[in-house]
């Protein structure tokens, strides 16, 4: 299984979070966070805005769901017609082990 | 100080130790500690990350420690599981109407959970994970889950130890 972790624009995680939703996986865990990018940060006249807030998605999928989740993600967080500076970033990261507390049980791994 | 007395071995001995660090360090005792004295480095590490119940935080603390496992960290985050959140309706409701606002609250939400982030050497993993569905567990759902993922390195700022070695506990 893969962790999708992605950082998105706090008024696009519902967005997000809704797209994720339809394409059939409602398990997300959102965190805010504050970060800054390659532009680093944002200049408004003459204020220096170092590290923006953003939301961090978690969504754990198997293997052969993930570029279709990816796409759902990139759907929805990107503003405009061709997106913009700002609009986040995606990272995959393989995950071992899945367990379900309640359950007890470890999930099958595919 | 006379010529031969105490600080003249000073030199030979300090360019002994960098040369046997294999690397630029310039601190001997760093040097020393870098190089394990003893300690299997060879052990991956394994990130190990758990969404557990608000309420459940200080008994997995305490269950954590009991099992030799202190040091971890942890985030308050907002979570849904395979319940369904509609946001129509939540849409319907933040625009005002009253049908809308009369559903909410009768399908699951955004839920409070807390994230732990957990790093341990690889012979500890079972140990943690059975540890956290041992203390965790109710049987209902919204109990959490739990997930094992490979780290490629990790380092002690404090002394720049970098492996298992830098997570192991017991240093």
């Amino acid at each position: 299984m893969v962790m999708i972790r992605s950082i998105v624009r706090p008024e696009k995680s519902d967005e997000v979070m809704a797209s994720l939703l339809e394409a059939g996986f409602p398990a997300v865990t959102k965190l805010s966070v504050y970060g800054r990018g390659k532009q680093r940060g944002l200049r408004v006249g003459e204020v220096h805005y170092d590290e923006l807030p953003k939301d961090l998605l978690l969504v754990v999928v198997r293997d052969e769901d993930k570029d279709f989740v990816l796409q759902a993600v990139l759907r929805a967080a990107r503003t405009g017609e061709s997106g913009a500076f700002g609009d986040g970033k995606i990272f995959v990261s393989p995950v071992e082990e899945v367990y379900t507390i309640s359950t007890g049980a470890k999930e099958t791994v595919a | 100080m006379p010529e031969g007395s105490g600080r003249a071995p000073l030199g030979p001995r300090l360019t002994l130790l960098i040369v046997e660090s294999s690397g630029p360090l310039f601190l001997p005792g760093l040097a020393r500690r870098m190089n394990g004295e003893g300690y299997k480095k060879d052990l991956a590490v394994k990130e190990v990350m758990a969404i557990i119940r608000m309420n459940m935080m200080n008994q997995t603390k305490k269950a954590l420690a009991q099992a030799g496992i202190s040091s971890f960290s942890a985030t308050k985050v907002l979570g849904r599981g395979k319940g369904h959140v509609d946001f129509r309706l939540l849409k319907g409701a933040e625009a005002g109407h009253e049908e809308a606002i009369a559903q909410l609250g009768q399908g699951p939400k955004l839920i409070p959970k807390r994230l732990l982030t957990i790093v341990v050497p690889d012979d500890k993993v079972s140990t943690v994970v059975d540890t956290l569905i041992e203390t965790n567990l109710t049987g209902m759902a919204g109990d959490g889950k739990i997930f094992v993922m490979p780290v490629l390195d990790a380092v002690r700022v404090r002394t720049g130890e970098t492996g298992d070695v830098a997570v192991n506990e017991a240093r």
